[in-house]
């Protein structure tokens, strides 16, 4: 937690432009600055707050929700992309810019929030059929084929229409800096619920993680768990999506790096992953704000760039934490 | 899906209309919704000089008899065919953002004709060559030697001058490497002189416009691209007498714009400063950051949203100078009023 507050304070902090601190500590508590900190305490107060406050939100969302994607499917390598979730808001933001010519972020939100939950609706449903429930295989499985044929649409729409596409490229590359609060305020009451219900299925997620015969032994409702982390995932990971477009390797990697601080147990994994992903996705923001002035790089491409190395690291040092 | 395909610098030199990362795509097969059924030949008034010369970046294109058939590929290249009284069987349609090919500066020069539109910014070279055509011209481009070699298989090919950056092509080049292909030099001079004529009269008319301070930037992706001298944009600037701001220049980026962050956004600021976004006026016009900067405050801040607007002033071609004059001159004179 002490880790969070201090990425947070330091995207508070730093940026392209030097503002002095005495000037980020004046905006903060609301002095009228002189006249002539007029602007800088505007860029900390229009610029940095919303996007860090974005990026806590949106990060707290993809740790959490990868998380249980992990959890749920029982594979090392969930990902929001794996089970049509990226696949579904890209298919609906296409839509919303060639059918409906919405041009601006604040109007994809909701189009990017319904695909991702319309899609994994879908996934979950075909990999549900049956007698055995939603199966980690199935599940990954119907993901890929929803996955494949949303992106088939994207790329035809896309490729009909330049104009299109550049737009969908631009929100293709998760980006903190569009941020604006409206957009924050309009999912911040999703990721809530989402980080509410995660946190509770902790336990019967551990249960889950024995395999079925031994969960069922023991008398956990898969079916419930199941469903309930798969709202929880689409509440999440829907939430982030609509807000800051799809971001890479965070909700990958940061199970992976919890699990090598605390182990399996999913009543510690969660809240690690909660605290963990931002601080990750902060400070792939403020590296991009520092590395290519005065312009800057786009979170989503830095924290590839940022992630991978940490990532492979951490599975040199030691050995992954088996799901 | 794992990739996040990078900005194209590309989308953001053509600013509005916004053109597609290159590479990420392959380029799509024959499509049946754009253009027409194109016309068999190219029509063109009699006359030129043949054999014709003509010396570019990747060697010399030699034309032996007058073009019948003229495949328009380069960034605005169909506007000086067209007004050299040539109409391209193809036409590479950098913006789509009209189903003829060419901008409203130029439709009418079409009379009625309906060539085939090619997709952009990606060529198919089987495209090209089902039109057969007997000259392709590419004088403004990302000066890829690649494509050039791949064109001049299937006819001679024009790319832009020696010396020239990724979609520099001036003005005056584009008009008369064409024109000479054409074996029509003198009409080309005679296009040029009038376009330089035009822009003359209108420096001559606003005096005012004489050594201020110009910003020409793009808003995209929650931050700035300020434009460099060598941008068709910033030629066009500095034809009127303005000069690019200094604090752009500096920044020395590696190609013909600068990326600016929000918070640098008083790097924006000059005498006049220009923006326009992806179809986002109404976004920058709200921009409390963007408002900020003393230009803005001192009312000299100059948004454009009328995307044709924004396209012909980021053509700076022979056929959209007129009309960029006739429409964007008045704004910049009432933002410096």
């Amino acid at each position: 937690m002490a880790a969070l507050a201090a990425v947070a304070a330091l995207s508070i902090a730093v940026g392209t432009k030097s503002i002095p601190l005495g000037t980020v500590l004046d905006a903060l508590d609301g002095r009228a600055s002189l006249p002539e900190r007029a602007q800088d305490v505007q860029f900390i107060v229009e610029l940095r707050i919303p996007r860090t406050l974005l990026g806590l939100v949106a990060g707290i969302a993809l740790g959490l929700g990868g998380a249980l994607l992990q959890a749920l499917t029982r594979n090392p390598l969930a990902e929001s992309g794996i089970l049509g979730l990226d696949a579904g808001a890209a298919a609906a933001v296409v839509i919303a810019i060639q059918v409906f010519g919405i041009g601006s972020l604040t109007g994809y939100i909701w189009f990017a929030f319904a695909g991702a939950a319309g899609a994994f609706t879908v996934v979950y449903l075909l990999g549900s059929r049956g007698r055995s429930g939603a199966s980690p295989e199935r599940l990954a499985l119907a993901g890929a084929a929803v996955d494949a044929a949303l992106f088939a649409v994207v790329y035809a729409i896309a490729l009909l229409d330049s104009s299109t596409f550049d737009r969908y490229r631009l929100w293709m590359v998760g980006n903190l800096a569009t941020g604006d609060l409206s957009v924050l305020y309009g999912v911040l009451p999703f990721v809530t619920a989402g980080v509410l219900l995660a946190l509770a299925l902790g336990p019967s997620l551990n249960a889950i993680a024995l395999g079925e015969d031994s969960a069922r032994a023991l008398g956990a409702n898969l079916n419930r768990t199941r469903v309930l982390s798969a709202v929880a995932i689409t509440l999440l990971c829907g939430a982030a999506t609509a807000a800051v477009g799809p971001i890479a390797f965070v909700g990958l990697a940061v199970p992976h790096i919890a699990r090598t601080i605390v182990g399996p147990d999913q009543r510690w994994l969660l809240p690690y992953s909660l605290v963990l992903a931002p601080i990750l996705l902060l400070l792939a923001d403020v590296a991009g704000r520092l590395l290519a002035r005065p312009g800057e790089l786009q979170a989503g491409i830095v924290t590839a760039f940022l992630g991978a190395p940490v990532f492979l690291a951490i599975i040199l040092r030691r050995r992954i934490v088996p799901l | 899906m794992a990739t996040n395909p990078l900005i194209s610098r590309r989308g953001l030199f053509f600013g509005a209309a916004g053109v597609a990362a290159a590479g990420l795509l392959a380029a799509c097969g024959d499509d049946k919704s754009g253009g027409g059924t194109g016309s068999s030949a190219t029509s063109a008034p009699a006359g030129g000089s043949f054999p014709a010369e003509v010396a570019h970046q990747f060697g010399t294109t030699s034309v032996e008899q007058a073009p019948k058939s003229v495949v328009s590929l380069g960034w605005a290249d169909a506007d000086a065919l067209l007004a050299l009284g040539v109409i391209p069987v193809g036409i590479l349609d950098w913006f789509q953002a009209w189903p003829v090919g060419v901008g409203p500066w130029a439709q009418d020069k079409l009379g009625g004709a309906k060539p085939t539109v090619l997709k952009g910014p990606e060529i198919n070279y089987e495209q090209v060559a089902t039109l057969r055509p007997d000259l392709v011209t590419f004088t403004k481009s990302d000066n890829d030697k690649a494509k050039w070699e791949q064109l001049e298989k299937l006819a001679p090919t024009l790319s832009g001058p020696a010396g020239s950056q990724p979609y520099g092509t001036t003005l005056k080049d584009q008009t008369m490497l064409i024109a000479e292909a054409l074996g029509r030099k003198a009409e080309g001079e005679a296009l040029v002189a009038s376009s330089d004529k035009a822009l003359a009269d209108a420096k001559a008319a606003n005096p005012g416009f004489d050594g201020k301070s110009v910003v020409v930037a793009a808003a995209f992706s929650g931050q700035y691209g300020a434009y460099t001298r060598g941008d068709g944009r910033v030629q066009f600037m500095e034809a009127l007498g303005f000069k690019n701001s200094q604090k752009i220049e500096d920044l020395k980026p590696a190609s013909f714009y600068a990326e600016i962050s929000k918070e640098r956004v008083n790097l924006l600021d000059a005498d006049l400063t220009v923006v326009f976004g992806l179809g986002a006026g109404d976004v920058l016009k709200k921009d409390a950051v963007l408002n900020g900067i003393p230009s803005a405050k001192a009312k000299r801040l100059l948004i454009i949203d009328d995307p044709d607007l924004v396209n012909a002033f980021s053509t700076n071609s022979v056929l959209s100078t007129p009309y960029t004059i006739e429409k964007f001159v008045p704004m910049v004179k009432d933002a410096l009023a």
